[in-house]
C-alpha cells in the first residue's frame, strides 16, 4: 500500500464508519474523508503516514516554500553556529594551551607560605556560584 | 575551607582557564595576567568562604568577572593601547584560522555588548553549563540563553553576511555593509 499525496476532500457528509474500517487498513481512507479541522483524524492521517515511511506528510505540512535565499536572514544555519564556535574556541584553547606562567605558580607558592596578603570582600561572588 | 594541597592544585589548574576567560573579556594579555592574579589573590583570602565540593572553577570565574567589570572596564576606556596586541601574545596563531580571520573574530567579539561576549564565552568556549553561566553572571539561565543567541547572531551578521561564502580579504568590507545586523 503507497498512498499517493492529494488533497483532503471537501467535508462531505459521511456515513459513520462502521467499527470494522478502525481496525482494518481502511482507517487511512476513513481519515481522509474526514473534515478538515479534525485534529484527532489528523493526527491518525500522520502517524498512519509514518508508519508506511512516506514523506506526504511532511510534504503537507512543511510551511516553507521552496526558496532561492540559502541562509535564513533571521536565524542561524548550523554551519555558521559550528564555525563561530570553533572560531571561538581556538582563541579560547590557544590561551589556555599555554598553561599556568611562572608568575602565577610563584604566587601560589609564596601565598601558601604564609606571606599572604590581607583578606578583602570586594570581588568575591554575590550570588550562589560555587556556594551550592 | 582551608586551603589544602588539594583545593591549590585545582585553584592552580583553573588558572590556564581563567587567563583565557580574562583576555576574552579585555582583549589585553597584559591586563588580563593582572585580573587573573587579583583573582587569585581574592580567592586564595577569602578561600575560608568557598564551599568545599561545590564548583571550584566556577566559584573563580565569578570572582574574576566582578573584579574585570568594577574596575576593568573602567581602566580600559582610559588607555586603549595598541591593536592587535591580544594577537601578539599569541605563542601560536590557531592552526585552522589564518591570522585575518582570527583577528577579524576577535575584533567582532569585542564589537559586542559585554553581556552578551561574556555569556557566549562561559557557555561556547569555557564550557559551563546555562546554568552556572546563569550563577557566574548573577542573571536567570533565560537571560544566559537569550544573550548567547543574540551574540552568535551578532557576530553571524558581523562575520557571515551572507552565510554561504567563505571567509576572505573582503570580509571586513562585507561586515562593514551588513551593518551590525539585527
Amino acid at each position: 500500500m503507497c498512498p499517493k499525496p492529494r488533497p483532503y476532500l471537501p467535508p462531505t457528509p459521511i456515513k459513520v464508519p462502521s467499527r470494522r474500517n478502525f481496525l482494518s487498513g481502511n482507517a487511512l481512507r476513513f481519515v481522509r474523508m474526514a473534515p478538515q479541522g479534525t485534529r484527532l483524524a489528523e493526527k491518525a492521517f500522520s502517524l498512519k503516514e509514518l508508519t508506511n515511511g512516506d514523506s506526504m506528510d511532511s510534504t503537507m505540512k512543511d510551511p516553507k516554500p521552496l526558496s532561492p535565499r540559502s541562509a535564513p536572514k533571521g536565524g542561524l544555519n548550523s554551519e555558521i553556529q559550528a564555525r563561530i564556535g570553533h572560531q571561538l574556541r581556538a582563541m579560547y584553547d590557544d590561551v589556555v594551551k599555554q598553561g599556568v606562567p611562572d608568575r602565577f605558580a610563584e604566587l601560589i607558592r609564596k601565598l601558601d607560605a604564609g606571606e599572604g596578603p590581607p583578606a578583602d570582600m570586594e570581588g568575591l561572588p554575590q550570588n550562589s556560584a560555587g556556594r551550592e | 575551607m582551608p586551603l589544602t594541597n588539594a583545593l591549590r592544585d585545582e585553584i592552580l589548574a583553573a588558572v590556564p582557564s581563567l587567563r583565557a576567560f580574562a583576555i576574552s573579556l579585555s582583549g589585553k594579555s597584559d591586563r588580563a595576567d593582572d585580573l587573573v592574579q587579583e583573582t587569585l589573590l581574592r580567592a586564595l583570602a577569602n578561600i575560608d568562604s568557598f564551599q568545599p565540593g561545590s564548583n571550584l572553577p566556577a566559584w573563580l570565574f565569578t570572582i574574576l568577572r566582578n573584579l574585570f567589570r568594577s574596575d576593568y572596564r573602567k581602566r580600559r576606556r582610559e588607555v586603549e593601547d595598541a591593536e592587535g596586541s591580544y594577537s601578539k601574545t599569541l605563542k601560536s596563531q590557531p592552526t585552522q584560522s589564518s591570522h585575518l580571520e582570527f583577528e577579524e573574530f576577535r575584533a567582532a567579539l569585542e564589537k559586542l555588548p559585554q553581556d552578551q561576549r561574556e555569556a557566549l564565552i562561559l557557555v561556547g568556549a569555557s564550557g559551563f553549563s546555562y546554568e552556572d553561566a546563569a550563577a557566574i553572571c548573577g542573571c536567570a539561565v533565560g537571560t544566559i540563553k537569550s544573550r548567547v543567541n543574540r551574540a552568535r547572531s551578532k557576530l553571524s551578521a558581523m562575520l557571515y553576511v551572507d552565510g554561504t561564502e567563505d571567509f576572505g580579504p573582503d570580509s571586513t568590507v562585507r561586515a562593514v555593509i551588513g551593518g551590525s545586523g539585527n
